[in-house]
C-alpha cells in the first residue's frame, strides 16, 4: 500500500484498514467458533499475523476476504495445538443467547433468542459458509474457493443451513432429497 | 434451491420460474423476512478485548545451546581461550564480551510462513512420487527413500521457491523447508513458545525444521531422517 499525498505512512493506512474491518472480524470469529475467549484469541492472532503479513495484501479491496482467511486458519490452528474438546452447547447456547437479547432491537427477546440459538446449533459446515455470505457479503463462488469446494456443494449447505432456521419461525423445512 | 442458497441472487431462469409457481413465491418471501432477522441477529456478538496492533509485533525467537559431545566441548573452550589471549594481545584490552548470535530473521520467517499452512500439519499419508518428485525438482534436490513425507509443496520463501514438505517421525510431524543457497555458517536450534526448530547447513544452502508443541526431539529426528536421503543435484551460492 503506498503512501498517500497527505504523508499518511503505510502503517498507518494499514492500521485504519484493519480498524476499520475488526467488528465484521469479530463477529465471523464468534460464529465461526462459539466460544468468547476462543475467539478473542482467533481475533488477536488474526491481527498479528495480518500486520506481520500487510505486503501480501495487494488490494486493499480485498482485505475482509483476506482477513477472514487468515481467521479460518488461525482457528485451524489453535484448534490443533490446544486440541479444543466438542463444544457442549445447551447451557452455552442458552446463556449467549441470553445475553445477547438483552441488549434488545426492533425484534423480540424471545424471537433473537431462538435464532440465535439456532444459529449456534448449526454444525459448523452449514454455519461457516452461512456467516461468510451474510456477514462477508462473500458470493456462493468466492465461498467454495475459500473452503475448497463445488459451487454445489457450497450452494447445499447454505439451503440446509436456512432451511434449519426455518423451524424457529414454525415453518416447515423445504424438501431435500440428500438430506430426507 | 437457489432461494434457500442464495436469497439474494435472482438469476432469469428463477424470475422466470417465479411468475408462475405461487408455492416458489411464497417460499422466497419467508425465506426473505427470515434473511432480514438473521442478518440483525449475525451482527450482534459480545464485545472482543482483542485489539490492532500498535506497531509491528516482534516474534520472540530464543536460540538454544546445540547439544555437542564432551570432545566437541573440550575443544571449543580451548579454542575460545586461544582466540581471546590473542585479542588480548592484539587490542590490549582487559576484558572480552562473547556474543552468541543465530539467525533470528530466518527462524521468524520460518515460524511466520509456517503458521500460514496451519492444514499442511493434518495429513498423515504418504504424497504420491510424482508430487514429491516435482516439487524438489524445481529447487535442484532430491530425497531418495527414506522418511514419510505427507505434505509437498512448493512455496514462495525469503524471495525463491522452496519445497515445503511435512514429514513423518516417530515423535510428530515436523515441517521442513529446503533452502537452496542460504547461507548459515553452523546449526541453530531454536524455539518460540510453540514450535521448536533446527536451521541446519548444507551441500546447497539449508535445511530448516519446525516441529510443534516445542517438541525438540521431533526436529531433531527429522533433521537426522532428512539429511540421510537428501541429496543436492547442484551446488548453488
Amino acid at each position: 500500500m503506498n503512501e498517500s499525498r497527505s504523508g499518511t505512512s503505510p502503517n498507518d493506512a494499514f492500521t485504519r484498514v484493519l480498524e476499520s474491518l475488526r467488528p465484521d472480524l469479530v463477529r465471523f470469529a464468534y460464529w465461526l467458533v462459539r466460544d468468547r475467549s476462543v475467539a478473542e484469541d482467533v481475533v488477536q492472532e488474526t491481527l498479528i499475523r495480518a500486520w506481520r503479513a500487510q505486503g501480501e495484501l495487494k488490494d486493499v479491496h480485498a482485505a475482509r476476504a483476506w482477513l477472514f482467511t487468515i481467521a479460518r486458519r488461525e482457528h485451524a490452528r489453535l484448534y490443533e495445538r490446544k486440541r479444543l474438546p466438542t463444544v457442549d452447547l445447551t447451557d452455552y447456547v442458552v446463556a449467549e443467547s441470553h445475553e445477547l437479547a438483552q441488549r434488545g432491537d426492533s425484534m423480540s427477546d424471545a424471537d433473537m433468542m431462538d435464532l440465535r440459538q439456532a444459529l449456534l446449533r448449526l454444525p459448523d459446515e452449514y454455519r461457516e459458509p452461512l456467516v461468510m455470505q451474510v456477514l462477508g457479503g462473500f458470493s456462493t463462488q468466492e465461498i467454495a474457493a475459500q473452503l475448497n469446494l463445488s459451487q454445489q456443494a457450497v450452494l447445499t449447505r447454505l439451503f440446509r443451513a436456512r432451511n434449519r432456521l426455518r423451524e424457529v419461525y414454525g415453518l416447515e423445512r423445504a424438501p431435500d432429497a440428500a438430506e430426507g | 434451491m437457489q432461494i434457500g442458497a442464495a436469497p439474494d441472487e435472482r438469476p432469469p431462469f428463477l424470475v422466470a420460474h417465479l411468475a408462475g409457481c405461487d408455492a416458489c413465491r411464497r417460499f422466497e418471501t419467508e425465506t426473505l423476512r427470515i434473511e432480514q432477522r438473521l442478518r440483525i441477529a449475525i451482527r450482534d456478538v459480545p464485545e472482543l478485548k482483542a485489539t490492532v496492533p500498535d506497531a509491528p509485533p516482534r516474534t520472540t525467537v530464543t536460540p538454544l545451546p546445540v547439544p555437542r559431545s564432551p570432545a566437541a566441548r573440550r575443544r571449543s573452550v580451548a579454542a575460545r581461550w586461544a582466540l581471546a589471549a590473542s585479542v588480548l594481545l592484539g587490542l590490549g584490552l582487559g576484558a572480552i564480551l562473547w556474543t552468541s548470535r543465530i539467525d533470528t530473521a530466518l527462524a521468524a520467517d520460518v515460524i511466520a510462513h509456517m503458521a500460514h499452512e496451519p492444514d499442511s500439519w493434518r495429513a498423515r499419508k504418504a504424497v504420491p512420487e510424482s508430487v514429491l518428485a516435482f516439487v524438489l525438482r524445481k529447487s535442484g534436490v532430491q530425497l531418495d527413500p527414506g522418511p514419510t513425507v505427507s505434505y509437498a509443496h512448493s512455496c514462495y520463501f525469503r524471495g525463491q521457491w522452496v519445497p515445503h514438505l511435512v514429514v513423518q517421525t516417530s515423535a510428530g510431524p515436523v515441517t521442513v523447508l529446503i533452502l537452496p543457497g542460504e547461507r548459515l555458517a553452523r546449526r541453530e536450534e531454536f524455539n518460540d513458545g510453540d514450535y521448536a526448530g533446527v536451521l541446519e547447513p548444507a551441500a546447497g544452502g539449508a535445511i530448516a525444521l519446525l516441529a510443534r508443541d516445542n517438541n525438540m526431539a521431533a526436529a531433531r529426528a527429522a533433521l537426522a531422517d532428512v539429511t540421510a536421503v537428501l541429496r543436492w543435484k547442484s551446488r548453488r551460492g
